[in-house]
């Protein structure tokens, strides 16, 4: 069983593939963003002058990264129908995948806050801003900066991530190559097809990050605390 | 979990002293089953150390017909039939189908069938029903077409899987909706997802539903059996026709009295039409 270049060409563009691909990038996308949302309430609340908010975020980041996603994946489809909540495979697999990525988001939103001076924040409150308008228009403008690189790493993961989802019957692409390498028996060439789309998505994504990171350096003046200072000759 | 149980049968085999001089003639009294007890519902060991399982009834009514003592040696899957070869017990009772490379070194009786079967909720609310009769593919059609439109779960990849598709894609065809088929990693998961009602029915192979649903004594039932069906066979050496014909024999006065279609029903299998010694593919 030597490498076939024809039967790999032929996964290659064959539209279950190609869609498959689709899907798995689609489904990444849209529990990277439900993640964002939820990292961002939690880092709020993380940073909250009430203890009870505190604890929640800290509590829900013990849980979530405490436990393998995989378990939370079936939890969420198998076990919450016993409490009469019966989610679909998408709805779970969204929910799932996104609270997964709300954990680490809020750990990336965070860290990006903390590393703008805490001056940025007293001069803006100074000015009349309220605490959440001042991390709003002041404060996350700068920490967007810090947060791009850790970003682009864990949307990078969530793509890969994503493989889990076949446990819920969900068929997204490495489910799809299994599916193709039952029938043919053509291991490495299905295996290298879903690498191909791998590597196709995560070098998408590495254009629209280096966009992400040009755009958030346009513009901004402030220099976040972590940014390396002039160093001065020997006096 | 059953890895202790492999060990032990490994280290078994590598201690057991000489070869067993045994025949399983009906002058000896006793005959000797070999099994891998890690492979319910065919045959395991109970958490209360009891065997239980299809073979352990199905033999042991057997030996009860020949008049003959059981022993039972447990020894991992691999190990069965060189064990068989080197004269360590009499017979193979385990689940062995019938292939034409076995059949020239054991003597064969076909005596049930694997096939697969669908497991649904209790009472059979969408009425999937039709007149199966194993062998014959085309009278499941309507049993298949009843879950047109409805949600099935499988285990990815297998020959369930490949033969639910063909029925959906023949359905399709037909002008019938297709079958929701949601295919998961493993038959566990197959049935997590009907008893969590994630789908309306499972699509198994049907000694493993009939098991589930037995040992569970979850809700469930099986809408039909023995699509696909492969046969299974206790086997003794070639050479040892004496005790295949016993076996035959002791197998036809279980199905005449009723045993047989008990013990098959227990377990969930599908009888066979009858018993063959040697049946060639």
């Amino acid at each position: 069983m030597d490498f076939s270049t024809d039967i790999f060409l032929d996964y290659l563009t064959r539209p279950e593939f190609l869609s498959a691909a689709g899907v798995t990038l689609a489904v990444a996308v849209a529990a990277q963003l439900i993640g964002i949302a939820v990292g961002l309430v939690l880092a709020l609340f993380g940073m909250s002058r009430y203890a009870p908010l505190r604890w929640f975020t800290h509590g829900y980041i013990w849980l979530i990264r405490g436990t393998p996603p995989l378990v939370q994946l079936m939890l969420l489809y198998f076990g919450l129908p016993q409490l009469g909540i019966r989610l679909t495979v998408l709805q779970a697999g969204l929910i799932g995948l996104g609270a997964y990525a709300g954990a680490f988001m809020a750990e990336i939103i965070r860290s990006g806050l903390a590393s703008v001076s805490s001056d940025q924040m007293q001069a803006a409150r100074s000015m009349g801003f309220s605490r959440l308008q001042s991390i709003r228009y002041v404060v996350m403008p700068q920490a967007l900066r810090v947060m791009l690189p850790p970003f682009g790493n864990e949307f990078a993961s969530m793509m890969r991530t994503t493989s889990l989802l076949s446990v819920i019957s969900f068929e997204e692409l490495l489910r799809v190559t299994r599916m193709a390498i039952n029938e043919t028996y053509r291991v490495i060439e299905l295996y290298s097809v879903a690498a191909v789309y791998y590597l196709a998505m995560y070098s998408l994504w590495l254009f629209v990050q280096a966009y992400l990171e040009k755009a958030a350096r346009r513009g901004v003046t402030a220099r976040p605390a972590t940014a390396p200072t002039e160093i001065k000759g020997a006096q | 979990m059953t890895v202790p149980n492999r060990v032990t049968a490994v280290l078994m085999t590598a201690l057991l002293a000489g070869p067993v001089a045994a025949q399983g003639t009906a002058e000896d009294g006793v005959v000797n089953f070999a099994a891998d007890f890690a492979a319910a519902p065919n045959q395991f060991i109970r958490t209360d150390g009891e065997m239980d399982g299809l073979n352990v009834d199905m033999c042991g009514a057997v030996a009860e017909k020949m008049g003959d003592e059981i022993e039972w040696t447990n020894l991992a899957f691999p190990g069965l039939v060189p064990g068989l070869q080197a004269n360590r017990f009499d017979a193979i009772c385990t689940a062995i189908f019938i292939n034409p490379e076995r059949l020239q070194i054991m003597n064969m009786i076909s005596y049930v069938q694997w096939g697969e079967g669908l497991m649904v909720p209790e009472g059979n609310p969408a009425g999937i029903s039709c007149e199966a009769e194993i062998g014959t593919p085309e009278s499941y059609e309507a049993c298949f077409d009843g879950l047109a439109g409805m949600t099935v779960s499988v285990a990815a990849g297998g020959t369930t899987n490949t033969h639910l598709v063909e029925q959906s894609d023949r359905m399709e065809e037909a002008g019938l909706d297709p079958i929701d088929i949601r295919a998961f990693d493993s038959n566990s998961e197959t049935i997590q997802a009907v008893t969590a009602g994630q789908a309306d029915a499972g699509y198994l192979n049907d000694p493993q539903a009939a098991y589930f649903i037995s040992s569970s004594g979850a809700p469930f039932e099986m809408a039909f059996t023995g699509f696909a069906a492969n046969q299974l066979a206790i086997a003794t050496l070639k050479d040892n026709t004496e005790l295949a014909d016993r076996i035959l024999a002791a197998l036809e006065e279980l199905r005449a009295d009723g045993s047989y279609d008990e013990i098959v029903e227990t377990w969930g299998v599908a009888a066979v039409p009858e018993f063959v010694l040697n049946p060639s593919e």
